[in-house]
């Protein structure tokens, strides 16, 4: 399962943290969407990690930008965190750093 | 792009500015009656915009430079900023005319404009700016491109007018579709074969039809990109990279410098004239249709925010470039492209704009046609003839059915090359303007029969004649307002053309009601030029047709337009080349007429076949009145004097084998009189035997017959024998007059 949920994920609190790995594209994007969902209603604060993520492309950018806008919009949080080489350079071309706020972090 | 597409490109482009040329200037002298009829604006904002556009296409900026100057005080006009006053009026006549110049000028070669027509353009410009000040200036567009960065997609962006691109970079609009995912391709692989093209310098992902993740279909793309891109390469090149996903993504691809208000600023005009440059881009694919829909959608806000704009300040809106200028200009089309495309929009204007079914065909393939039909009405003869020899009942059955079906083919393929007179009786509305105004008269042109069709061949020829014609009356006939008060007349001079069908004939009249002719004027001329020795007698009718001799004139001044001496003859010359006549009536004091006669069309008539001597003669069935026996007893009321008493009329005859030297020794005694009439005289043909109807193709004489007098071309029978096709006017004339001399003396 690409998605794991890492530890600090608490309902109470509403803090969800999770894990990407392996590829964030469309042969898993079902998949991956799936889980992301699952979580998707019950948490406020949203934290991926990005690290072990081997491979982006649009449709995995798709799902971060998605889930990034209605997070927003509800009034949760959502962040990026320790962008992979591969998340990196994506982000990079498209210009998006910023748009998840990973400029200054990094 | 071969030299041919080219070619052909340009030979729309001609054929479709002279037509909007030639349909301006009725415009404008229409608006001159109604100068506030907002459907005639439009109409003529609408022409020369088409014309910039094309232009613009091609790139010929003295044309584009020109029509856009007079486009904008046009969309003045339209936009109820300015009034159509007659000095406007005249200067968008002008304007109109330069244009034409500029075209032909263009199309000649182009090149540096002449000192004299640069003149006219500088002079044009400067009265026309007098018209736009008030306003923001208006240059030509994309010119005032600002280096404002512009990285906003248009469909978002209300407030795009008028910001341009950052002018050193290309800007890329790209619009992916919902399944280009599905279909094996990442938008990112495109960015990352873009930069072998170019740096990318910025990059805005366009999220905004993500929908929220709870309604994510991840497999889906929703992603849209507005980039900038620093590059030398081609649009092709650019383009290049996006091959493949062309299907599935709205690309568009500004080059540096190109305004985004453009397009909404063009498409502004398409609702009203759908058929403009764009939207048979759009169909073609040059333009995408989301191209033209973005802009479409921009248009409603822009509108509003410019008439705000205009309200508030009076300002004038940004000028407006057409869309095939813009398009070639920001290289977002290619030429063969366009060229397609201004062909297909021909096609579609032609359909329904004039609202005419009609097909464009060559004329020589339509020449071919006609010749071929010549041949089959031959051949078709001859196989009745055969079937007659035979004696076949069934055949001649069926031989008759054919002849009336080639006989129909016959006029409907003579009817293919048939054109309305209108079209060339409107373009002396223009003229007839003009000169009143040089001659200060004060003359009004009415037409009538404009609905009347001849053939195009004898349209093309008869315009010159009767240019001179009504020029000759305007100058000579009407009187200035002064003198025709003076006379009792009213102040405004009257100049009517006309034209009807008249026995297999076409009529067309001037008539003026000036001061008609001077006969006493035109003898005494005529023996000063010596025309005529003194003390010559000649009725009316003929001292009236001294003034188509040549080196006759009784101009006492000579102006620009007539008195030079040369001119009438050159008329009378042009019409009987068309195997026509021109005649002329006048009434000192209230006018003068010229009535031009000419025949329906130059290639295959009905004929009336006779036999004289050995030999068979064609008479035009259309002049044919009537047949009568020539009996001995008319024969010698007649005494010798060649009349016989027709009815109690008188009528005139000739004998055709006296006139043609046929030996008349065998033939039988009885002669016929085959009656004809042209131009309302008859007179009597007398010939051995009459055979009927026959379908005569006209082969001209050559030119060693062009003297041969009473003969105006030859045709095959279908015997295969030749038969010699009677001048009947020539005849008539020749017969009344060779009557009156004799009367006289």
């Amino acid at each position: 399962m690409p998605v794991i949920k890492q530890k600090g994920t608490n309902k109470g609190n509403g803090t969800c943290n999770l894990a990407i790995e392996g590829d964030m594209t469309i042969y898993v994007a079902e998949g991956t969407y799936k889980e992301l969902l699952s979580y998707y209603p019950d948490y406020k604060r949203f934290n991926l990690d990005m690290s072990s993520v081997e491979e982006i492309d649009s449709t995995g950018i798709q799902i971060l930008l998605s889930l990034a806008s209605s997070a927003e919009s509800e009034g949760k949080a959502f962040h990026l965190l320790n962008p992979s080489e591969p998340v990196n350079e994506v982000l990079g071309v498209l210009q998006l750093a910023e748009r998840f706020g990973l400029t200054e972090s990094e | 792009m071969t030299d041919d597409l080219l070619e052909e490109g340009l030979q729309v482009f001609a054929e479709e500015s002279r037509e909007l040329l030639e349909m301006s200037e009725g415009t404008l002298l229409r608006l001159e009656d109604n100068p506030e009829d907002s459907d005639l604006i439009d109409e003529l904002f609408r022409s020369i915009h088409t014309i910039k556009g094309s232009a613009g296409i091609f790139g010929f900026d003295q044309v584009v430079s020109f029509t856009h100057q007079a486009e904008s005080v046009l969309g003045r006009i339209r936009e109820g900023e300015l009034g159509l006053s007659e000095d406007l009026l005249t200067v968008m006549l002008e304007s109109r005319d330069h244009i034409s110049t500029l075209v032909e000028h263009t199309l000649g070669g182009g090149g540096e404009l002449s000192d004299d027509v640069q003149q006219v353009d500088d002079n044009l410009m400067q009265k026309l700016q007098v018209y736009l000040d008030g306003g923001v200036s208006a240059s030509p567009a994309g010119t005032e491109a600002a280096a404002e960065t512009e990285a906003e997609v248009p469909a978002e962006a209300g407030d795009s007018q008028g910001q341009t691109v950052e002018s050193e970079y290309w800007h890329l609009s790209l619009r992916y579709g919902k399944d280009v995912l599905r279909n094996g391709m990442d938008p990112l692989s495109f960015f990352r074969y873009l930069s072998t093209v170019g740096d990318i310098v910025s990059l805005t992902v366009m999220g905004d039809d993500i929908p929220e993740f709870t309604k994510l279909d991840p497999e889906e793309c929703y992603l849209g990109f507005e980039l900038d891109l620093k590059s030398e390469a081609s649009k092709e090149e650019i383009a290049a990279v996006f091959e493949f996903v062309q299907d599935d993504c709205v690309i568009h691809i500004l080059p540096p410098g190109s305004l985004i208000a453009d397009y909404t600023q063009l498409i502004d005009e398409l609702p009203e004239e759908p058929l403009l440059l764009g939207d048979i881009l759009v169909r073609t694919g040059a333009l995408t249709r989301a191209e033209l829909d973005e802009a479409l959608s921009l248009q409603d806000d822009a509108k509003q925010k410019a008439t705000e704009e205009a309200e508030e300040s009076g300002e004038e809106q940004a000028p407006t470039a057409p869309l095939g200028e813009v398009l070639v200009e920001q290289g977002m089309a290619n030429t063969p492209v366009v060229e397609a495309a201004l062909k297909k929009q021909k096609q579609v204007k032609e359909t329904q704009a004039i609202q005419q079914q009609t097909v464009r065909v060559n004329a020589e393939k339509l020449g071919d046609l006609i010749n071929l039909v010549g041949e089959l009405v031959i051949s078709s003869a001859h196989t009745e003839l055969q079937a007659t020899r035979s004696g076949d009942e069934n055949m001649l059955e069926s031989i008759s059915h054919m002849s009336r079906l080639v006989e129909e083919i016959r006029d409907s393929t003579l009817g293919l090359r048939m054109v309305q007179i209108g079209d060339t009786f409107n373009r002396f509305r223009r003229v007839v303007r003009d000169l009143s105004q040089e001659f200060k008269k004060n003359i009004d042109l009415k037409i009538s029969g404009g609905e009347t069709e001849l053939d195009k061949t004898v349209v093309e020829k008869i315009g010159d004649p009767l240019m001179h014609l009504v020029r000759n009356s305007m100058d000579h006939g009407i009187e200035t307002p002064a003198v025709r008060e003076e006379n009792g007349k009213p102040g405004k001079g009257t100049l009517s053309l006309n034209a009807y069908h008249d026995s297999g004939s076409i009529v067309i009249e001037i008539e003026d009601d000036g001061a008609g002719l001077n006969i006493e004027r035109i003898m005494n001329k005529a023996i000063e030029n010596g025309i005529l020795t003194e003390g010559q007698q000649l009725s009316e009718q003929e001292a009236y047709r001294l003034i188509f001799e040549a080196g006759f004139s009784t101009a006492e001044k000579v102006t620009s337009v007539s008195g030079r001496g040369v001119g009438m003859d050159v008329v009378r010359r042009n019409i009987e080349a068309l195997r026509g006549q021109i005649d002329v009536t006048s009434e000192a004091g209230y006018g003068t007429k010229f009535t031009i006669r000419l025949p329906l069309t130059l290639a295959i008539i009905d004929g009336f076949q006779v036999h004289v001597g050995q030999s068979s003669y064609v008479i035009p069935l259309d002049l044919v009145d009537e047949c009568i026996e020539l009996s001995g007893e008319m024969h010698e009321a007649d005494e010798g004097g060649n009349y016989i008493n027709l009815r109690g009329e008188v009528l005139p005859y000739v004998r055709l084998s006296d006139m043609f030297g046929e030996n008349r020794e065998g033939t039988q005694k009885r002669d016929n009189i085959v009656v004809v009439q042209f131009a309302g005289q008859k007179a009597g043909l007398v010939v051995d035997e009459l055979l009927g109807e026959h379908q005569t193709v006209i082969k001209p004489l050559s030119k060693i017959f062009q003297n041969v007098k009473g003969l105006s071309g030859a045709t095959i029978l279908g015997s295969g024998e030749v038969a010699m096709i009677i001048d009947v006017p020539a005849l008539v004339q020749q017969v009344s007059s060779n009557n009156e001399i004799s009367a006289i003396h």
